[in-house]
């Protein structure tokens, strides 16, 4: 199925959107911030009752390519670059988290809430994975080479 | 009720990165793949920002989320910290292809750098935690 679909600049635009609900829904429903970041920190402590809902929901994110390979929906191949280029890449993003609560959930759901500084972040985190996306294509030439 | 919804918003939110392949590190590079490169990349990310900002009229006025409890506070986002922790972020996701919610969806693929990705997030945050005491 995800074969099918998974030709088209359409399809992306719809996962966009489905990404997008969902970071309504949770906000709406029960005021958390869709972030991997905040997700992955609370897991270290924090508020009561906030860990077991982003457990529940990363149960869920994983579960969804989980159900898709496992009933044979499709084959997801992914194009990772060096484990140390993703060790570096993982401590600047845990770092940034701790630094100004930098991610991009949580910068969605700030645009969402009206707020201009999100914005802003969005813009300057573009330039930053610019900015890092060029630094890597100048260090190897790119993915796989 | 609410673990609930939050599995529900999970498994949803994974759906649209497995469909719009935003999962994929190829995808941040702008490797050409079916899906497009950093055009279908970009206008994935518009399509969330714009989803995003749509529904939030819905909540506008309500004071607190609908299942109870209260809204998760945002960061300030105020001065030069956070214009360089955003710079941060940045630099970390397109040097790896990878944010935190992808490296999630790729994990459940089997992709081996995705859980060692979300590990290093982990330690990142641990680093700054031991170093300004708040943990020991």
């Amino acid at each position: 199925m995800f074969d099918m679909i998974a030709g088209g600049v359409g399809i992306t635009i719809l996962g966009g959107i489905l990404i997008g609900v969902a970071i309504g829904a949770m906000s709406l429903l029960t005021g958390r911030v869709m972030s991997g970041s905040s997700m992955v920190g609370s897991l270290l402590g924090g508020a009561e009752g906030v860990a077991a809902t982003s457990i529940a929901f990363i149960g869920g994110i994983v579960a969804a390519p989980l159900i898709v390979i496992g009933f044979g929906f499709a084959q997801l191949d992914v194009v990772e670059p060096d484990l140390p280029v993703i060790v570096v890449g993982g401590l600047l993003v845990g770092l940034s988290a701790r630094i100004s609560g930098a991610s991009l959930g949580a910068v969605m759901v700030g645009i969402a809430r009206r707020r201009p500084r999100a914005l802003l972040m969005l813009v300057i985190m573009l330039v930053g994975a610019t900015l890092g996306g060029a630094l890597r294509l100048l260090v190897d030439g790119g993915l796989g080479a | 009720m609410i673990r609930l919804v939050a599995l529900g918003c999970g498994l949803l939110c994974g759906v649209g990165f497995l469909i719009s392949g935003l999962y994929d590190p190829a995808l941040a590079y702008g490797v050409p793949t079916e899906g497009g490169g950093p055009i279908a990349y970009g206008l994935a990310l518009f399509a969330i920002v714009f989803i995003s900002a749509v529904l939030a009229p819905l909540g506008a006025g309500r004071g607190a989320p609908l299942l109870g409890g209260a809204d998760e506070p945002l960061p300030n986002w105020v001065g030069r910290r956070a214009i360089f922790g955003a710079l941060v972020f940045g630099l970390g996701w397109g040097v790896s292809g990878y944010f935190p919610l992808s490296a999630f969806v790729s994990a459940g693929t089997m992709a081996p750098g995705a859980a060692v990705f979300l590990a290093a997030v982990l330690f990142g945050m641990l680093i700054v935690d031991v170093a300004t005491g708040k943990r020991r």
